[in-house]
């Protein structure tokens, strides 16, 4: 028993993994970069562009990198806006410049620090997508005939692509519950996608699109309440940094492919995106 | 009716070669009525073991031929009332025969190894010699140079020693996986005895199945590929198991750190028919036990073994059979058992091979190889649980794997010095099982099973001829043609050869290749180590198949007074249709039997281009007191998937841009050798972050609240820091180099010799780093290098009797 032990101990000790900080390697060279982060729509009426830097992730890390003074333009191709300081980047407003389909919109962001960042965007031409909904609604109780427990409500959206162009998409949902018993009602609340928001039209050129999503709740007295369904059709860029957020990984497993996010900022990271939105209110109760 | 199409084109191929070859042997016949045959087997003295690629040269003529996988050789020359032949062998004494050459005839060689004859020093006349062959880019691997090479744990292993050669690379430290010219280890076609070997490794990639003990021959072919090779995209590693003395009983063994081999062979009828059986078993679990052993209660463990055995039986001249088999298992088990109930889990995975092999002589001219073979690849996670009062059992099992049964017939035609035509054809039906999971639960009145089954059917036909143009031109050309059933979608594919050797001086030759490859099975695998989870699976209607094209041109000189072998070759090779992981997909997923999802693997991967190019120069001393090789590689290998990377090229994980092995081994007197090997190569590619930022997810919002918002939230679902990457594989790691000394001390002894073996693996004990990681303890961020092996000695000790 004793030789076994040994000789375990030996074949144990030579294959222990050895860890080492690699102290004399040369890391990759940090290159401060100005990070903007937009999505424009033409439905809002202030939009708004978030500037930060990226960090660092060798050596120490207990300075934040600042990005220094900024100013920001952006312009329309015929027309130029320098935009407004706002707590974390810039704002501007509807009347300042006004998004329209079609159109392509480039944002330059300069910093004292030397730090040029910039990025475009074409906002999508709104198509006609005729938005169905199909809804299930499931009542769990807690135990048995308690009638107290939650509410799944299945949401089944239809779409119509339009044909002969390449589309991409994004949806939201929203519920709003009407009780007149309670002064704070309406109460209106989104549902939390249980997976990608994102989607396109992928080897389904103009064919009926499909997408679902669940939302569970406890409310149930309600007097009636809609369901309002957001379609947005996206710009490439849009779909394409959704899509890569969605799969992200990163270094930390060294048995799975890195999937970086998507970046379209020339000179920095981020991305600058676009949207249009269409709508459909449906009446649950 | 499935498969009706292929069955039709393939019954009309093989009347084709049939009536090609009747046709070509009367033509023959008719017209060569002056020119006779001599044809024969050549075996090793001693043991009748048959033996393969034996020279065959005719000094008078300045012609000649080599025998083939058994043994066979055919030359059909000029009336003449003196031929010289003499038939010469690597590490057997030549043996040269005069005859008068009136009528056909047979005649056989014995010829005797080196090793026998220790005091006899004959140098052989003539060999095949580098510069002599129409082959190019294949890599002959000395069986004998396994056992001298100095091995991980001493453990010899056949696949470590084929990664010394140039053009052929590791994965990661210590995987026996093979990178061919930029392919990965799924493009290689792993043969024994005519069985497809799915799955070459055992312990996570550690060592190979195949025991050195049994092996006859090794043969790698990575690139100028005969037709009589497909499957593949690049490269055929074919190993020849050894029959058994047919003369008298011997046997070999060992005992290493980790394992032990047997192998024992001999007569059943003398001179008729022999038995070989060799196996191994490491014991790693019995030491390992007391550590492993986690409680009383508890305890866990991990072993392999593996089994060759091989019977034949020689009818005579005509007619010779062939029955061999492999069977090999891993597992790894966790026991518990209380007064309660008891469970038992764990992984196993193993592969199973059985061939029966048929050769005929039609002619003294005309030789054929018809086999049968049967080959399975299997994992499975298992889980049994047992009530011990009340007897209750519950089971749930997953495997999953690949089964083949394949039939193939491959004919050999000598019309004459000039030419060696070769033609054949090969049925696969494949078996492929990515997920079952089986459940009984008796207690419960469970007893489920969901299998996923999905089948398909190979094929291939090919014809070549190695033609001998002139003196100084030989070509090897052929075409083969392969076809993929799925049961819904088929696939066809013609597939050209060719190789030209010029000899500019005696001793000079420079060559040229060009072959097109097909391949439509893949291997799902993790990124970079060898596990048993791994898939095999088909190509389907979405997954086309991978194809190839390779190009290259060399030189090879032989410089006979120093008895050594140069050899230089440049390549560039395409691959298209060439799998790759999606970005985010991860592959490492050991669950408890009834945990194991397996979504659709089509979703998992995703298909692009690779090319290869680079030059590789190896340099080989094959006799005297010191023999080895050096091997020099300079590569690129990139990748384009539209999907990965942004759809912008990359390196591949493996691409090595210098990789240099050195081989040596030292006869010291007789009862000494010494060896080692180093090896460098330019570290692997990864993927680091440059730095982090902040990256929002859009939500959608219908108003914006009063005031300013605040952005961090307005707006935003969720948000992350998310990592700067620069391109895909955008680092290197630090170069791999590692030395490896062996010293062997032999003693004769009244029953046979035995051997003692010390040996270091990582003698200067090089930190060789596996992967990388991001560590930011402390706030400091580092990358952090996790190696494996240090410096580890081992030693063995062998017998032969």
């Amino acid at each position: 028993m004793k030789i076994n032990s040994c000789l375990a101990l030996i074949i144990c000790t030579f294959l222990l993994s050895c860890e080492r900080y690699l102290d004399n390697v040369e890391l990759p060279e940090f290159k401060q970069k100005l990070v903007l982060n937009s999505f424009l729509s033409p439905h809002d009426s202030i939009s708004f562009i978030s500037v930060k830097s990226n960090k660092k992730l060798y050596g120490a890390l207990n300075q934040q990198e600042a990005t220094g003074s900024l100013t920001g333009i952006l312009s329309d191709g015929s027309r130029e806006i320098s935009l407004i300081k706002a707590a974390n980047g810039f704002t501007f407003r509807k009347q300042d410049m006004l998004l329209e389909e079609g159109k392509k919109y480039t944002l330059n962001i300069s910093s004292d620090k030397g730090l040029h960042a910039r990025a475009s965007t074409i906002i999508p031409v709104k198509r006609e997508v005729k938005i169905e909904i199909d809804t299930s609604r499931v009542f769990y109780d807690y135990g048995i005939n308690t009638g107290q427990g939650w509410w799944e409500l299945r949401a089944d959206i239809f779409l119509t692509d339009y044909e002969g162009e390449e589309n991409f998409y994004s949806y939201a949902v929203r519920q709003v519950i009407y009780n007149s018993l309670y002064p704070w009602y309406p109460y209106d609340f989104s549902f939390y996608p249980m997976e990608s928001t994102v989607f396109n039209d992928n080897n389904r050129d103009g064919k009926r699109l499909y997408v679902s999503t669940v939302n569970y709740s406890d409310v149930s007295d309600d007097d009636s309440s809609n369901l309002v369904v957001y379609i947005l059709q996206t710009d490439r860029e849009y779909y394409t940094y959704h899509h890569s957020m969605d799969r992200f990984t990163s270094s930390g497993d060294p048995f799975t492919e890195i999937s970086p996010a998507y970046s379209n900022v020339e000179g920095g990271l981020g991305i600058m995106a676009s949207y249009v939105v269409d709508s459909l209110v449906f009446r649950l109760k | 009716m499935r498969y009706k199409p292929f069955i039709r084109f393939h019954s009309l191929a093989i009347l084709y070669i049939f009536l090609i070859f009747t046709g070509l042997d009367e033509n023959v016949s008719a017209q060569q009525k002056s020119r006779y045959t001599v044809s024969g087997f050549i075996r090793e003295a001693g043991s009748g073991e048959l033996l393969i690629g034996v020279n065959i040269y005719l000094s008078d003529h300045k012609t000649g031929t080599v025998t083939n996988t058994y043994g066979f050789y055919s030359l059909t020359l000029p009336a003449s009332d003196s031929v010289t032949i003499t038939a010469s062998y690597v590490g057997y004494s030549p043996e040269i025969r005069t005859i008068a050459l009136r009528s056909d005839m047979e005649m056989n060689f014995d010829l005797r190894s080196d090793i026998l004859l220790a005091e006899v020093k004959v140098t052989a006349e003539r060999e095949e010699r580098t510069s002599q062959t129409a082959l190019m880019s294949t890599i002959k691997v000395p069986v004998a140079k396994v056992r001298d090479v100095p091995a991980f744990l001493g453990e010899k292993d056949v696949l470590k020693v084929i990664q010394l050669m140039p053009g052929i690379q590791k994965g990661s430290e210590g995987s026996s996986g093979l990178y061919v010219r930029g392919g990965g280890p799924d493009q290689n076609l792993i043969i024994l005895d005519d069985a497809i070997v799915y799955n070459a490794s055992h312990l996570f990639g550690f060592f190979s199945l195949f025991n050195g003990s049994a092996l006859k021959s090794i043969e790698l072919t990575k690139g100028g590929f005969p037709a009589r090779f497909g499957g593949r995209l690049s490269s055929v590693l074919e190993m020849n198991m050894k029959e058994g003395n047919k003369e008298e009983w011997q046997g070999e063994g060992g005992i290493g750190f980790i394992s032990s081999n047997l192998t024992v062979e001999g007569p059943l009828k003398k001179n008729k028919s022999s038995l070989l059986i060799s196996g191994r078993r490491t014991y790693a679990d019995l030491f390992l036990r007391p550590i492993f052993k986690l409680s009383e209660e508890e305890n866990m463990g991990y072993y392999f073994y593996d089994l060759n055995a091989k019977v034949n039986y020689d009818f005579g001249r005509r007619n010779k059979l062939y029955i061999s088999g492999y069977f090999g298992k891993d597992k790894f088990y966790e026991k518990y058992k209380s007064s309660g109930y008891s469970e038992d889990v764990g992984f196993l995975w193993g592969n199973a091979t059985a061939t029966l092999r048929w050769n005929h002589l039609f002619n003294n001219r005309l030789f054929s190889n018809t086999s049968a073979v049967f080959s399975n690849y299997s994992f499975g996670i298992y889980d049994k649980y047992k009530v011990i009062e009340e007897n209750k059992n519950y089971f749930a099992e997953y495997y999953s794997g690949i089964r083949d049964l394949s039939i193939k017939s491959d004919f050999d035609f000598l019309p004459g010095p000039e030419h060696w035509i070769k033609a054949g054809i090969t049925g696969i039906y494949h078996l492929f099982k990515p997920y079952a999971y089986v459940e009984v639960d008796v207690p419960k009145d469970v007893n489920e099973r969901d299998i996923d089954y999905t089948e398909g059917v190979e094929t291939g036909i090919y014809l070549e001829d190695t033609y001998q143009q002139s003196d100084r031109v030989k070509i090897n050309a052929g075409i083969r043609f392969t076809g993929f059933f799925t049961g819904r979608k088929n696939y066809f594919n013609p597939e050209p050869r060719l190789t030209v050797a010029w000899k500019i001086l005696p001793d000079l030759a420079i060559k040229g290749s060009y072959a097109s490859m097909n391949q439509y099975i893949h291997l799902l695998s993790n990124t970079g180590i060898s596990l048993p989870t791994d898939l095999w699976v088909p190509v389907t209607d979405r997954i086309k198949p991978l194809s190839s094209r390779q190009v290259a041109a060399g030189i090879a000189r032989d410089i006979d007074k120093h008895n050594i072998a140069i050899s230089v070759e440049g390549y560039y090779k395409t691959m298209n249709r060439v799998l790759g992981y999606r970005e985010g997909a991860s592959f490492i997923e050991l669950m408890e039997p009834s945990d194991v999802e397996l979504p659709d693997w089509q979703d998992k991967v995703t298909a692009g281009l690779s090319w290869s190019y680079g030059a590789e120069v190896l340099i080989q001393k094959k006799k005297g007191k010191l023999t080895g090789w050096v091997g020099y590689t300079l590569s690129w290998t990139k990748m384009k998937f539209d999907s990965l990377n942004f759809g912008r090229e990359f390196y591949a994980r493996y691409d090595r841009r210098h990789d240099i092995s050195v081989v040596a081994t030292y006869k010291l007197n007789d009862h000494i050798n010494i060896s080692g090997t180093w090896v460098y190569g330019t570290g692997n590619a990864v993927t680091l972050p440059l730095s982090e930022y902040y990256a929002p997810y859009h939500r959608f919002e219908t108003e914006i609240p009063a005031g300013e918002p605040d952005f961090e939230y307005y707006g935003v679902l969720y948000s992350m820091e998310a990592e700067e990457y620069g391109d895909k594989n955008n680092f290197r790691m630090k170069p791999y180099h590692r030395l490896d000394l062996g010293i062997q001390f032999h003693k004769k002894k009244k029953w046979g010799e035995r051997t003692w073996e010390v040996s270091l693996y990582n003698a200067y004990s090089r930190l060789n780093p596996f992967f990388y990681y991001y560590d930011n303890g402390g706030g400091t961020g580092r990358l952090k290098s996790v190696s494996i092996f240090p410096i580890i000695p081992s030693f063995s000790y062998s017998f032969r009797f």
